[in-house]
């Protein structure tokens, strides 16, 4: 779940990337598009605005590589796919016809073939997939600072001084958000309770 | 009630860290108090008990694939690197613009005489009308009185002749103004500087984000 340790030829596209070598840069995308955009979806909510922030942080991020002072270049570009979900969500409360639309039209969560393909049995992976749903909108629920923090923990598994780092907060902070955070999103399940597939709700 | 206030916010200090205890990030003697309140207290107990359940759940999310590539093409790149630079370029064109009023000034500063050669493109000889101009304004610039100020209620025929033929150049040096605290140009200069100052700083501020 941590971010991976820098394999030996990252070095060298990096260093590619800086020197304004596109298609450097565009394997190191390829090599972390997947985990980039899962953070943007669960952020965002909805695959469009998704692939609006990621466009735009990738953008920036190659337009800003020699802002990158080493260490982990995933978690490099997390920060800026962050910044640029924070940019977008900024957006949005400026239009609120768009938000309110958005109150609407409830995301039916990840289409089937976005995701991994399921290991177990039918029924399971259909109420498997039911609450994912149900935890997708528990998170869509959140404030945007509590949510950001628990998708880069429990989601993309950062430990708290690596999220403190990335969205350069104290460390105080990212604890008392994923603490607030987790409590929120238990609570919401809890309310929904009865909806939740039945073999697997919270006794 | 003080024995029922501190079992109260004993419930609420142990809520407050089972986010902590459940990462194992609590010190040692607190790990020991959280754990003997959950033997004692079935609401917190319990509490613990959905607290996992719900991160665990959220752990085992599926992952979400990027449903296209978002490896960029060399197009995007070239287009936003010219809108990116936007703040720059126009933190710089509204500094040019800043030393071309600042040269404004000090040209219309000189005083009343300056302005024709001054303005005047070099070997261009003066229009009939424009010298009609400038001698009106001078006579009327050399014998000051409250005519313009109540142009209104007493009619006057040179000055207004004059304010008729003036050109535009001319405009910048009514009688009155080197009596107002801010003329127009100096507050355009002021505002000028503040907006360059303010285009960036916020051009800082965002290649900061990449860093």
């Amino acid at each position: 779940m941590s971010p991976p340790a820098p394999a030996p030829d990252e070095l060298r596209l990096i260093e590619a990337a800086r020197s304004g070598d596109l298609e450097a840069f565009n394997e190191l995308v390829r090599r972390y598009q997947d985990r980039l955009y899962h953070v943007a979806y669960r952020i965002m909510g909805d695959h469009d605005s998704a692939a609006d922030a990621m466009q735009e942080a990738l953008i920036a991020a190659f337009r800003g590589i020699r802002g990158f002072r080493g260490g982990s270049f995933l978690a490099w570009l997390t920060r800026i796919v962050t910044n640029a979900c924070y940019d977008e969500l900024r957006r949005r409360r400026r239009r609120p016809q768009s938000s309110l639309e958005a109150l609407f039209v409830v995301d039916q969560g990840p289409e089937a073939e976005m995701l991994l393909p399921p290991v177990e049995g039918p029924e399971f992976y259909a109420e498997r997939q039911e609450l994912a749903d149900w935890i997708h909108r528990a998170i869509q629920s959140l404030p945007e600072d509590q949510r950001v923090v628990l998708v880069l923990s429990d989601i993309e598994g950062y430990s708290y001084e690596e999220i403190a780092e990335i969205l350069r907060v104290p460390l105080g902070t990212v604890k008392s958000r994923l603490s607030r955070a987790r409590a929120r999103v238990r609570d919401f399940l809890l309310a929904h309770r009865e909806l939740l597939p039945g073999t697997i709700r919270p006794s | 009630m003080p024995l029922f206030r501190l079992k109260v916010d004993e419930h609420r200090w142990v809520q407050d860290r089972l986010s902590l205890y459940l990462d194992n990030r609590l010190e040692p003697e607190e790990r020991a108090r959280v754990e003997a309140h959950l033997r004692g207290c079935e609401t917190c107990a319990r509490s613990w008990e959905t607290l996992r359940w719900t991160v665990q759940a959220i752990r085992a999310l599926p992952p979400v694939r990027a449903p296209r590539s978002f490896a960029i093409r060399p197009e995007q790149v070239a287009s936003v690197s010219q809108r990116g630079g936007w703040l720059r370029r126009a933190a710089w064109a509204m500094a040019a613009t800043l030393i071309l009023v600042l040269g404004l000034d000090l040209i219309l500063s000189r005083g009343p005489a300056g302005p024709a050669p001054a303005m005047a493109p070099a070997g261009a000889p003066a229009t009939e009308a424009e010298q009609q101009a400038l001698r009106a304004l001078k006579d009327h610039t050399l014998t000051p009185s409250p005519a313009p100020m109540f142009g209104l209620s007493v009619p006057q025929p040179a000055p207004t002749e004059a304010a008729v033929e003036r050109r535009p150049g001319a405009e910048e040096v009514p009688p009155q103004a080197p009596a107002l605290p801010l003329s127009p140009l100096r507050a355009l200069e002021f505002l000028l500087l503040l907006g360059t100052i303010g285009l960036l700083a916020l051009d800082r501020w965002r290649s900061g984000r990449l860093r």
